[in-house]
């Protein structure tokens, strides 16, 4: 096995009085695509913001790229393209603002890639990425982590509060930009036949750890037999978070 | 474009849509304010930097509140590589770029209005009278600072103004503290501009701190504030101990400060401790006028120890009176005892009371009256004592030969000089006629001229045995000194040790009345070319004994002689903060203190 | 026709996608040296993860179907349309057989059973000609 991209070990954030993350370890290699998969308010998106710096861990470590996040945020950013539920940026930002601001920071851009993304993806480019629909407000932010060629990806939620069509839009976005060279993908969602398409590798989160971790096969085979690979992923699902809580 | 000119660029397009409505929204308070200044300040100066001000005041509170709050959120400009370093300057940058634009835009639109629209039009109110001072707009820019450093400790960008004048009005509590206590800030400029750094240094590096530091993590909303309120508070110690060293220094001044003054003081009856007041002559109060308030201490002469007394700061005590903390006040008094009775007894003013030595201690010289008081006459050259009371008319010299109180006749054009074993020696100023001297007999009121005084005589003081001290010549040249003997005439030459009968430019006795060596000579002073310079009169050997040791122009105010611990030595204040004892008939001088 | 996957049918992605090209093979839209879509393509399109559809390839590879050249892609070998043909329907031929069977078994009368049969024929053979893979068709399949 190469070495991992992100690794997270033992990674513990407390809000409050509430542990979010309770000792997570995750590995994610190059050239997969790694689906976290969990219930809402698991702390899956605590995990990829700790991986951004955004966060600091109470305890654990996390590197990207052998990286420290929390001490060296900005060059662990540089490594990693990331896709926030909800695209973050300014309101009176088009994407080729965002272009602008990223080609300044990020070292790795690609100019060419960045337009050939805009094309591919559809973004117009003059028009403030808040005033579009959620759906292309999504792709923007994607093309905007994509363009910078990065070794990691991270996309939180990436089709939560997507209509049917813009969901399959910004799928098929993320898709065609998934075969690129080493990269690795980490994908939070809590949509089963999303990771199901896409994932290389399945992580199923509860209680602030990684209660399944393995190739999706792996983790489908250790679900109870069932025929079909959604409905085996969803009994895996089932079967490593406590029903309560996938119910409420 | 390189990332300061793009973080500069994202300011900017963030705070654009505000900027341009501030472009609009000036000329229009402009104009509205227009109508309520006067035209005649309006049409000088008044209005244009009033209203840079109020341009100012706007743009501080419009954009600075959000400005750092705005990054803080789950924003984009966060998740970049790179720290908020960029962004923070970037913000800084804008600040400081803006609100001086504001400042010339609110006064060129102010002049754009005065000129467009006729003063007629104008309604007079009287805001525009006053005269604005620069440091006012000053201080609203640098209260951006604050605003925009408290700004990324809230969210809610609403409260950043009020919490930024709420903070500041806390840290400004010691130097506010410090000025009021020690009202002369304004005349030292270091501290003004140690004050002023800080003032604008501070916000900029806690705001620094608290956005780039304590922005690094999302948290909650006091995150940054956690990182940047104790910086703050490291940043303030300075202050605050600026300000407790500014106020114990005021109030617990070191005689041994070269800033220091030494006023009024006297030696003690121990001939070792002497007690001065202290005064920082530097200061000055908020109207440029010295401090009057000055700090008793007592300073022992042999060790060099020095102490306040009477709680130092704010003791109302005047210093002859602080004697009774060491020995008896009014034998302290009878000490210094400025008058001699014929008898050769002393005689002095306590408590308002005329007093003298008796056989079993001190007795009233003259009985009480309840409803009079003792002074010292002042009036022409003769300290004697004068009761007052029962109107303003009611005033009364005491003659010790007559031993009675007679009542005083002012005269304009008559100056009492002496009280004389054979009557009252005025200086009767003549306006057409020359000036002369009479005597007047307080008891059968008649006066005669005295013939034993001739007009170039200049009479100085009387002398404890009834005798006048007389120099030869009324203009301000040279003279000799004589001893004249009021009764028959007789002319004692006064010598001066060393020098003989020569001229002198002048003799006078000290102001002060205490100025007795301990077997009651007189201390005076001799002016002349070098100086002056003090003396002890010794009456019997018709001979002034100086004290050569110190020497300066204005002997006499500026240095204080404290006492005498012997009747050859002197103990005095030179140059308002030495101690020295010079020794009479000699040039001998001894410092001794500061050690 | 438009290459889909259902995370939700019996058989899993890659299956479907090998099932997909052996289908089109049979079916005579892809002939012997066409080449495939690549990889990234293909996987847009059926919204799949691009390495389910380098397994499918993979997988055809194997079967004789298809060949990899360096660089310029995947082409379908001479003997890919008969392999097609023959392991589809034989697949497809006894899977036919057990649904008519079960049909018999079930009291359908011939002249029904037959009538699905034209219908369903009838139906294929106008929709083939007329699916561009190039236009998403929705997301009902996933719902």
């Amino acid at each position: 096995m190469s070495e991992a991209i992100l690794r997270c070990e033992n990674v513990v954030k407390r809000f409050r009085r509430q542990t979010v993350l309770d000792g997570t370890d995750l590995d994610v290699q190059p050239g997969e695509v790694t689906v976290l998969l969990g219930p809402n308010g698991v702390g899956k998106s605590t995990l990829l913001r700790c991986a951004m710096g955004l966060v600091r861990p109470d305890g654990g470590s996390i590197r990207i790229a052998g990286i420290d996040p929390a001490r060296n945020p900005g060059h662990a950013r540089e490594k990693i393209g990331y896709v926030p539920d909800v695209p973050d940026v300014s309101a009176w930002m088009t994407l080729r603002d965002v272009y602008r601001i990223c080609a300044a920071w990020y070292p790795s851009w690609d100019a060419a890639e960045a337009s050939r993304l805009a094309d591919v993806l559809a973004i117009p480019d003059r028009t403030p990425i808040a005033t579009q629909s959620r759906g292309q407000g999504m792709k923007a932010m994607l093309a905007a982590a994509l363009a910078i060629r990065p070794p990691l990806l991270l996309l939180d939620e990436p089709f939560a509060g997507l209509d049917p069509i813009a969901r399959e839009d910004v799928l098929r976005g993320i898709i065609g930009e998934l075969r690129d060279a080493d990269r690795a993908v980490l994908c939070t969602t809590h949509d089963l036949d999303v990771a199901s398409r896409i994932a290389d590798r399945v992580a199923i989160m509860a209680d602030g750890r990684i209660a399944r971790h393995g190739t999706f096969e792996d983790v489908i085979e250790r679900a109870p037999e069932s025929a079909r690979d959604v409905s085996r992923l969803r009994d895996a699902y089932v079967d490593a978070v406590d029903p309560q809580e996938v119910l409420s | 474009m390189n990332r300061v000119g793009i973080n500069l660029w994202r300011e900017w397009r963030e705070n654009r849509r505000l900027l341009v409505t501030l472009l609009v929204l000036i000329p229009l308070v402009g104009l509205g304010a227009m109508f309520y200044f006067p035209a005649k300040h309006v049409g000088k100066s008044g209005f244009a930097p009033w209203m840079g001000l109020v341009a100012i005041a706007i743009t501080v509170m419009t954009t600075t509140p959000a400005l750092t709050s705005r990054d803080l959120g789950r924003s984009f400009a966060r998740r970049l590589p790179g720290t908020l370093a960029g962004p923070w300057f970037a913000k800084l940058l804008l600040v400081t770029i803006v609100t001086p634009l504001a400042f010339l835009y609110g006064a060129a639109c102010a002049e754009g209005l005065r000129l467009c629209i006729p003063e007629k039009a104008w309604r007079p109110t009287t805001l525009a009278s006053y005269e604005l001072p620069l440091w006012l707009s000053l201080a609203v820019f640098v209260g951006g600072f604050w605003v925009q450093c408290v700004s990324t400790w809230l969210r809610a960008q609403l409260i950043a103004i009020p919490a930024a004048a709420a903070l500041l009005a806390l840290l400004a509590l010691p130097v506010w503290w410090a000025v009021e206590i020690t009202p002369d800030l304004a005349y030292h400029l270091v501290d003004l501009v140690a004050v002023g750094a800080y003032l604008v240094l501070a916000p900029l590096l806690v705001g620094a701190w608290s956005f780039i530091r304590g922005g690094r993590f999302e948290g909650r909303a006091w995150t940054p504030a956690l990182a940047g309120v104790p910086l703050l508070i490291l940043l303030s110690l300075p202050v605050w101990g600026w300000s407790t060293h500014r106020v114990l220094a005021w109030r617990h001044p070191d005689p041994r400060d070269p800033g220091i003054r030494m006023v009024a003081g006297y030696l003690d009856a121990d001939g070792e401790t002497v007690w001065v007041h202290l005064l920082n002559p530097q200061t000055r109060d908020l109207m440029g006028r010295q401090p009057k308030q000055a700090i008793p201490i007592r300073i022992n002469l042999t060790t060099g120890a020095y102490e306040e007394v009477d709680g130092g700061y704010g003791s109302r005590l005047s210093l002859p009176k602080t004697i009774g903390t060491s020995t008896d006040t009014e034998l302290f008094t009878r000490q210094f005892a400025p008058w001699r009775l014929p008898d050769g007894r002393r005689a002095w003013i306590w408590n308002d009371a005329l007093r003298t030595d008796g056989p079993e201690g001190p007795v009233d010289l003259v009985a009480q009256d309840p409803e009079c008081m003792w002074t010292v006459h002042f009036r022409g050259l003769t300290r004697v004592p004068a009761r007052v009371g029962r109107g303003i008319e009611h005033y009364e010299l005491y003659d010790r030969y007559r031993d009675r109180l007679i009542p005083y006749r002012y005269e304009r054009d008559s100056l009492l000089m002496a009280i004389l074993p054979t009557g009252w020696l005025h200086w009767q100023l003549g306006f057409w006629a020359p000036s002369r001297w009479t005597l007047w007999d307080p008891l059968t009121d008649t006066t005669v001229t005295p013939p034993w005084l001739t007009d170039a005589d200049r009479v100085l003081f009387a002398t404890d045995d009834g005798r006048v001290v007389v120099r030869d010549s009324i203009q301000e040249t040279l003279g000799r000194l004589w001893i004249v003997d009021a009764t028959d005439g007789t002319r004692t030459p006064l010598g001066i040790t060393n020098r003989g009968h020569a001229p002198v430019r002048g003799l006078s006795p000290w102001s002060s009345p205490r100025l007795r060596t301990p077997s009651g000579h007189l201390a005076v002073r001799i002016h002349d070319e070098g100086g002056t310079t003090l003396a002890r009169l010794d009456l019997e050997r018709a001979l002034l004994v100086p004290a050569n040791g110190h020497t300066e122009p204005n002997l006499g105010f500026d240095p204080e002689v404290l006492g005498f611990p012997d009747d050859d030595h002197v103990i005095m204040v030179t140059n308002q903060r030495s101690i020295v004892r010079l020794r009479f008939g000699s040039s001998e001088a001894t410092h001794l203190f500061p050690r | 026709m438009r290459c889909t996957v259902d995370p939700n049918r019996d058989t899993p992605p890659s299956r479907q996608v090998v099932d997909f090209v052996l289908d089109a093979l049979a079916r005579g839209e892809l002939r012997a040296s066409d080449r495939l879509p690549s990889v990234r393509e293909l996987a847009v399109t059926a919204m799949v993860n691009p390495n389910t559809i380098s397994k499918a390839y993979r997988e055809l590879a194997l079967r004789g179907v298809v060949y990899g050249r360096n660089g310029a892609g995947v082409f379908v070998t001479e003997e890919g349309p008969g392999l097609a043909r023959s392991t589809r329907c034989d697949a497809t031929r006894e899977a036919v057989r057990h649904a008519i069977e079960d049909a018999v078994g079930a009291g359908h009368d011939e002249d029904a059973l037959r009538a699905i049969l034209d219908e369903v024929i009838t139906r294929s053979a106008i929709q083939t000609p007329t699916v561009d893979p190039a236009v998403p068709t929705g997301g009902e399949s996933h719902e």
